[in-house]
This record gives C-alpha cells, sequence and structure tokens, in this order.
C-alpha cells in the first residue's frame, strides 16, 4: 500500500520536476516581442470577430422576413 | 495478422461519398484567401434556424451544452447544432486508434489511406446522424413547440442537421486540399470563435428576455445599464446575468488570452547547422505549445460526446434515480435562465456548473473537474506527438534528409535528444495550458475563455503556415509580412 | 548465475528480437504525415487531404451546392409558414 502510494505521488513530482526543468530552459518572449505578438494577434482575432459578427447579423432581415 | 479488416468494409462507399479534386498545380495566393473566405462565410451562413424548430423561439430551447458550444462554432437551434464536433471526435477517435494500433491500416499505400480518409468522413457524418436523432428523441426541440415533435418533423430536423455536417465536411476538404490555407477544421473554427466572442462582448442585438429586454454583447449591455439603472445595480448585474454573457466571462477570457499568448512564445531552441553547406548555425524552435490548441479541443470532445448522451439517456430515463445520481441530471435553476445545468452525477463532477449542492461536493467538483481535464489532456498529447508525424524519429528523418545536425549532439544522438525534448514540451505544455483553461471555467467563464485559447493558438498555427507557404512562393512583400508575422 | 532459463545466449536473442521488433514498428507510420504524405501534424489537424476514388467534385460546385443548401432551407421555412406544416 504504502509503495503504491509512493508511486502515485512520485508520477506527479516527476512530471512537475520535469516540466518546471523545461520551462526554465526555454526562451522567452521578451516585452517587445511580446507586445507586438499581443498586439498582431489581438487585432486579427478582432477584424475576423467583426468580420464574423457581420455575416451574422444578415441572419436578422432574413429571421424577420420568414417568421 | 487479422484478416478482417474495418477499412475494407469502406470500399463500397468510396465511389458514393462526395470528394473533392485535388487542385492540379498549385493555387495563386489569392485564389485561396477567396476560397478560404467563402468556405468561413457559408459555414458562418449555417447557423441559420431549423425548420421544424419555430423561428421565433429556437432561442427559447433549454440548452444544456451552452458551455460546451463556443469551443465548436455551434448553435442551439441552428443548422450547426453540433458545429464541427462530429467531425472534430471523428478525426480524433480514427486518427488515435490508428496510431495505437487498433486498427489496421498501412499508411504507405495511397489506397489504405484512401480509405481512412472516407471512413473518417462518413464517420462524421454518421455521428451527428446519431447525435440529432439522440436529441430528438430525448425532446431537446421539443421545448421550442411545446409539445412533442411530429414524426415528420423529427425526421426534417435529423435530415437537416445531418446534411449539414455533410456540406461542412466538405467544406474541411476543401480548405485541407489546398484551395485554401492550411487546416479546413482549425479555419472554420477560429473563425467562429472570433465572431462568436464578438457576438458575446458587443454583440447589438436585443432580445426578449424574462428580465425584459437585454442586450446580447456584455460590453453594450454595460452601457446600457449604467444608462438606465443606478450606478451600483448597474454593473452588478452586467457581471453576473447568466443567460447571456456576463463582463465577468469578458474579463476572464482577455486575461486568459494576455496569459496564452505569452505562453505560445515560450521555445526550447535548438541550434541546428547544416552539414552540407558551410552556413551560420540557425535555431529550430520547439515550442512549449507543442501540440497548439489540440489537447483542450481533444478534452472538450469528449466532455461534449459524454455530455449528449448523457442528456439523452437522463432524459429518456427521467424516472430512473440511479441514473440520476451516478450518470447526469439536468434541471433549469431559475424560471429566467435559458439553460439546462447539471446538478448531479459523475458529469456535473466533470463540469464547471454554477450549481451548489454543497460546500463539499463543490469543492469535490472542482477537484474531480480540474483532474479530468489535465489529464485528459495530458495523456491525448502525449500520444498525439508520438502519432501524427511530429514525434523525435520523424523529425530526425526530416533532418537527416535536409542534411541538418543539431550543434553539439553526434549524429546517432540526434533521435535520442529529440526524443527527450519533444515528449516533455507538449506534456508541460499541454499540463500548463489545461490548467489555465480549467482555471477559467472554475471562475465562471462557461467557455468562452476556452474558445477564446482555442482560437488564438489556433490561429497562430494557420498564421505560421501561412506564412512559410508565402515565403516559400518567393513572395517576399515584407511590409505584409511583418505584421502578420509575430513568430519570427 | 544466470536465472534465465536457456542461459545469456537465449536472453541475447530474445533482445535482439524485441529490438528489432522494436524497430519494425517504429518504422511503420502511425499517420499520413508520418507516411510522408501530408496530413495532420502536431498543431494542425488536415483530415482529408489523399485523392480518393469516389464521386469527383469541383471545389466550386461545392460551394454552390452549400448555398443552394442554405436557401433550399430558407424555402422550407417560407413553405412552412405559409402552410403551417412541420410546424407542429
Amino acid at each position: 500500500m504504502a509503495e503504491g502510494m509512493e508511486k502515485l505521488t512520485e508520477v506527479p513530482t516527476e512530471f512537475i520536476r520535469e516540466g518546471t526543468a523545461f520551462i526554465n530552459k526555454c526562451t522567452k518572449p521578451d516585452q517587445k516581442e511580446y507586445l507586438r505578438v499581443i498586439r498582431a494577434v489581438g487585432i486579427g482575432f478582432v477584424m475576423m470577430g467583426l468580420v464574423g459578427y457581420g455575416v451574422k447579423l444578415i441572419h436578422i432581415p432574413i429571421r424577420y422576413l420568414i417568421v | 495478422m487479422s484478416s478482417f479488416r474495418l477499412l475494407d468494409l469502406m470500399k463500397p462507399f468510396g465511389s458514393i461519398i462526395p470528394e473533392i479534386e485535388i487542385s492540379l498545380g498549385k493555387s495563386e495566393f489569392d485564389d485561396k484567401i477567396i476560397y478560404t473566405f467563402v468556405s468561413c462565410f457559408i459555414y458562418l451562413l449555417l447557423q441559420f434556424p431549423i425548420v421544424g424548430v419555430k423561428v421565433a423561439e429556437q432561442l427559447s430551447i433549454k440548452d444544456p451544452f451552452y458551455w460546451l458550444r463556443p469551443i465548436f462554432g455551434s448553435e442551439k437551434g441552428t443548422l450547426l447544432e453540433f458545429g464541427l464536433l462530429p467531425i472534430l471526435t471523428s478525426a480524433f477517435l480514427w486518427q488515435l486508434a490508428a496510431g495505437n494500433r487498433l486498427l489496421n491500416v498501412n499508411f504507405t499505400l495511397k489506397s489504405d489511406r484512401a480509405l481512412f480518409q472516407t471512413l473518417q468522413k462518413l464517420t462524421s457524418v454518421f455521428l451527428s446522424f446519431i447525435y440529432s436523432i439522440a436529441l430528438v428523441s430525448s425532446g431537446y426541440f421539443d421545448s421550442s413547440v411545446g409539445n412533442p415533435l411530429s414524426l415528420t418533423t423529427a425526421a426534417l430536423i435529423v435530415a437537416q442537421i445531418t446534411l449539414t455536417t455533410l456540406f461542412v465536411t466538405l467544406l474541411v476538404e476543401l480548405i485541407d486540399k489546398g484551395y485554401g490555407f492550411s487546416s479546413g477544421v482549425l479555419s472554420l473554427l477560429t473563425i467562429a470563435i472570433a465572431s462568436n466572442f464578438a457576438y458575446n462582448t458587443i454583440g447589438i442585438q436585443v432580445l426578449k428576455t424574462a428580465r425584459g429586454f437585454e442586450s446580447v454583447g456584455s460590453l453594450v449591455n454595460l452601457m446600457k445599464n449604467i444608462r438606465t439603472k443606478p450606478l451600483g445595480s448597474a454593473i452588478i448585474s452586467s457581471f453576473n446575468r447568466l443567460n447571456f454573457s456576463n463582463l465577468n466571462q469578458f474579463y476572464i477570457t482577455i486575461i486568459t488570452f494576455a496569459i496564452v499568448m505569452y505562453l505560445a512564445n515560450f521555445r526550447f531552441e535548438l541550434t541546428i547547422k547544416s552539414t552540407k553547406v558551410r552556413s551560420m548555425s540557425q535555431s529550430y524552435p520547439i515550442k512549449l505549445l507543442f501540440c497548439g490548441s489540440l489537447p483542450i479541443l481533444f478534452t472538450f470532445t469528449v466532455l461534449y460526446n459524454l455530455n449528449i448522451f448523457g442528456y439523452a439517456i437522463s432524459r429518456k430515463m427521467a424516472s430512473n434515480t440511479l441514473v440520476k445520481t451516478f450518470l447526469a441530471d439536468y434541471d433549469i435553476i431559475s424560471s429566467s435562465s435559458i439553460h439546462y445545468e447539471l446538478t448531479s452525477g459523475l458529469l456535473y463532477y466533470l463540469s464547471p456548473s454554477p450549481i451548489y449542492n454543497s460546500i463539499i461536493s463543490k469543492f469535490l467538483q472542482t477537484i474531480i473537474y480540474s483532474f479530468f481535464i489535465i489529464t485528459t489532456s495530458i495523456s491525448f498529447s502525449k500520444t498525439w506527438s508520438s502519432v501524427s508525424g511530429s514525434s523525435g524519429n520523424d523529425l530526425s528523418k526530416t533532418f537527416k534528409e535536409q542534411g541538418i545536425s543539431i550543434l553539439g549532439y553526434r549524429d546517432s544522438a540526434i533521435t535520442k535528444e529529440l526524443n527527450k525534448v519533444i515528449p516533455t514540451a507538449s506534456i508541460t505544455g499541454a499540463g500548463i495550458l489545461s490548467l489555465i483553461v480549467a482555471f477559467s471555467e472554475l471562475f465562471g467563464g462557461y467557455g468562452l475563455p476556452v474558445s477564446v485559447t482555442v482560437g488564438i493558438t489556433s490561429g497562430l498555427t494557420i498564421l505560421e503556415s501561412i506564412m512559410s507557404e508565402w515565403q516559400q512562393n518567393g513572395d517576399k512583400n515584407s511590409s505584409f509580412a511583418q505584421v502578420f508575422n509575430p513568430n519570427q | 548465475m544466470s536465472q534465465v532459463p536457456g542461459g545469456q545466449k537465449t536472453l541475447q536473442k530474445r533482445h535482439a528480437r524485441a529490438e528489432k521488433k522494436q524497430q519494425l514498428s517504429a518504422q511503420t507510420p502511425t499517420s499520413t504525415r508520418s507516411a510522408g504524405a501530408g496530413g495532420s501534424s502536431s498543431t494542425l489537424l488536415k483530415l482529408f487531404t489523399d485523392e480518393a476514388q469516389g464521386l469527383k467534385v469541383d471545389p466550386l460546385v461545392v460551394l454552390v451546392l452549400a448555398v443552394g443548401f442554405i436557401f433550399s432551407v430558407v424555402i422550407l421555412h417560407i413553405i412552412a409558414k405559409l402552410t403551417g406544416k412541420f410546424i407542429s
């Protein structure tokens, strides 16, 4: 039983240890890069959203037409 | 081995199932933009009310899946009742089955690949058929009509949903086969998620609810509330309304967005060098989010499937207390609500449902839900990274073919190093991403932050593949490239 | 002393066989992409990339058909409204 418990806790701790080691080795984006990415993706996402929402709005008059 | 193969069953279907011609020669960049745009446009148009459900009362369908919908681009009471769920389910199912060698398929043979594809396509249409039957027979659509559906209406609804899935499959195939950009599923998903986000934030539609007229968009609602109500209650009611998106969801989504964008740029850089040509050493990034959004997508695919069948079964056997206590029970918590909430059973513990039975059950729910999300994502990412043709072995093969070696490693050690880095990256990435997702859901995200997470990671992936295509075609219109190319 | 029945030699043979088997299984591809034919990558789901011998359709035809499908649903709506059918 004790052995089983040990194994049960061993897997997550091992996983967390390896994970943190890996993250520490990772290159992280600096502030400039991060801001650039977030702006590019944010603008892209919002633009897509607006276009998509525009398409959705087409439905409203059609719905009124058929109700 | 066994002489019977599931794949061979697909042979007779091969000639009936519509199949998009593969493009001869490379499509032009502009053509691709048009095809992708039109496909996405059609996908959004498909969010049209089903015939048989009263259009005016389409919104009154009590929705048990509202917290799963944004992630799959599905919308209740419309042709996209299941969105991309059938396609994703069949894709994950068969790819994992093939990857774990449960399905006997030889991917080196062209004929087998074609059969595998037919199998995927047929399964997604079939699944959509099954789902719609499950919902129709469990009385999901009845609440919009008031009484049980007649048989013809029921058949009509099933036919419409199934046909829609067939068309969506074809749209996906069209994009996949090189008429559009990169991946069909992810493109459609991204556009659906983005427009859903816009709809939930700045949606100007006004709908009649039990509390009077309300705006759909959370920000619009806040503005309106500030104008019409005393300040305190205005802000509170825009934060905690449940029938439409609220401000709480909005700011959780923004926070999640910021964190995921930060994580998406974590990478482990291997220094590579060409063995053939004398050149500068370059860095080859291995991303922390090695599997992108797919682990999250897979986890919620499982949840959505469980909930569809859980709902159908719990409705069919509503009197059975065993089903209620062990599987699931759906209830409406307040008369003004347009959602069904999970109140008990296994599925309750696998959901971020806002119901408080007791402190203990809430505590248990939090733990079990997070545990489920995290472990499913991690185990999926582990399998997927080794199965999807991006494993260490595959990568080192490509390196060898292109005459690339990693600086500081002997040729024989490259595979070993890659085999160590890639699983670690994919598992860690999936673990962190799923942790964020679990948190955002437990704080009351109701699917919106998850969907945005999936949307932006898929969007980034698509963007990257567009960029690399751009560069390969020699079109170095760098002014455009710099704006849209954050990752290089 | 060796604890393996048959001694070291069998053990070595067994090792060799296991290794060979592993190598073999590592060689057969597990997905369309690892067979070198496009398809899903680690982050990208590309499901339908192969040419099957089926009912070949032009992509434009698919788009037109899809729009046609939406129109037919709209028309069904109008018929349902006029005749009061389908809405029980």
